[in-house]
């Protein structure tokens, strides 16, 4: 194993890590972290298969194989961004329903009282 | 007897919150007038609830939509069989309900939307708000296949199956524009009567000068967004 290989995979190890230890400690609910550890899975298989980016440099016609990495890695945050965008949307749905319903009540409420 | 509400949606209206409640319901006798605050920071709750109004308090500012939904869920669960949208800041004269009320009546249309430019006479705006008029009502013409004059107007009288509709989605960025979409894409039917509209008796448009150009672009958009939306239901 080369040194990078080796820093790698430490990095990547400490993600997943750091995100299981999320879960475990409720702060992280797994349906958000799948990606998360989709991610790390994915960045610990290229670190120990270093092959995997000469594989995939050859085939996207990269011509420095480090490089396959910058557009995997944009590609991620992009999905990820609008993973939480579409979160983001439906909360504030849900958020609107909320504050119509307490005011429907409260206005009930009072006509009562 | 048909129940009717006439739906205000406010947002620190307490200038003129108190006029439109007494002339709406001195217009149409037996109204109920439902005021909903979008989280105003002054006393409109207050004094509408001072002259007989219900007043629903939204927890914080919420947007037109949002708070026009809410008075649309209200009448839907207090059993009305009409409802009408009045502005609260005046513009609106409420003499010309009754006519929509009795357009609805008839039962050929499920809504009717007070237009300031469907007659010629009356008030006449600058030429650049006329170009901007003209451009709606072709995108309008294009996306609903029928003339609307004033899609951005904001009184409106509803039947009860539009608003039982209204109450699960109405859209929250251009409402008024983008409901008129929403309506014909689900086959309610609308109208549009002239109306005159009065100068507001408070506050400022907030469409003003070179926001005016940036307003209908973001109007156009959400039209052709929503158009674009699957049918709900």
């Amino acid at each position: 194993m080369k040194q990078i290989q080796v820093i790698a995979l430490i990095a990547a190890i400490g993600l997943l890590i750091v995100i299981l230890e999320l879960i475990r400690r409720r702060k992280l609910k797994e349906r958000f972290a799948l990606l998360w550890l989709f991610s790390a899975i994915i960045l610990i298989v290229f670190a120990i298969w270093s092959k995997l980016l000469d594989i995939l440099a050859k085939i996207m016609g990269i011509y420095y194989p480090p490089l396959v990495l910058v557009p995997i890695i944009i590609f991620i945050v992009i999905v990820l961004y609008i993973y939480f965008s579409v979160i983001v949307s439906k909360q504030s749905e849900q958020i609107k329903k909320l504050a119509q319903k307490i005011a429907l009540l409260e206005e009930k409420l009072a006509k009562k009282g | 007897m048909d129940k009717i509400l006439a739906i205000v949606p406010a947002y620190n209206e307490s200038a003129t919150i108190e006029l439109v409640i007494k002339e709406i319901s001195e217009s149409v006798p037996g109204i109920d007038i439902c005021v909903i605050d979008d989280g105003s920071i002054d006393d409109t709750a207050e004094r509408a609830r001072g002259v007989g109004a219900i007043v629903i308090s939204l927890p914080f500012n919420m947007g037109i939509g949002a708070a026009v939904q809410t008075g649309f869920m209200y009448a839907v669960q207090n059993q009305y069989n009409y409802a009408v949208q009045v502005d609260a800041d005046g513009q609106h004269d409420p003499s010309y309900i009754n006519q929509m009320i009795s357009i609805l009546k008839q039962n050929n249309y499920d809504v009717v939307s007070g237009s300031r430019f469907l007659n010629k006479s009356g008030y006449k705006s600058p030429w650049l708000r006329r170009l901007g008029i003209k451009i709606l009502e072709l995108i309008n013409r294009v996306f609903i296949k029928q003339k609307i004059t004033d899609c951005t107007s904001g009184f409106r009288a509803f039947n009860r199956r539009a608003l039982e509709f209204l109450a699960q989605y109405y859209p929250e960025d251009y409402p008024e524009p983008e409901v008129l979409i929403v309506l014909k894409k689900n086959k309610f039917r609308v109208i549009e009567i002239p109306v005159v509209m009065r100068n507001r008796l408070g506050g400022t448009s907030s469409i003003r000068g070179f926001k005016s150009l940036h307003y209908m672009i973001k109007v156009i958009l959400a039209i052709i967004m929503e158009s674009l939306k699957g049918v709900k239901k």
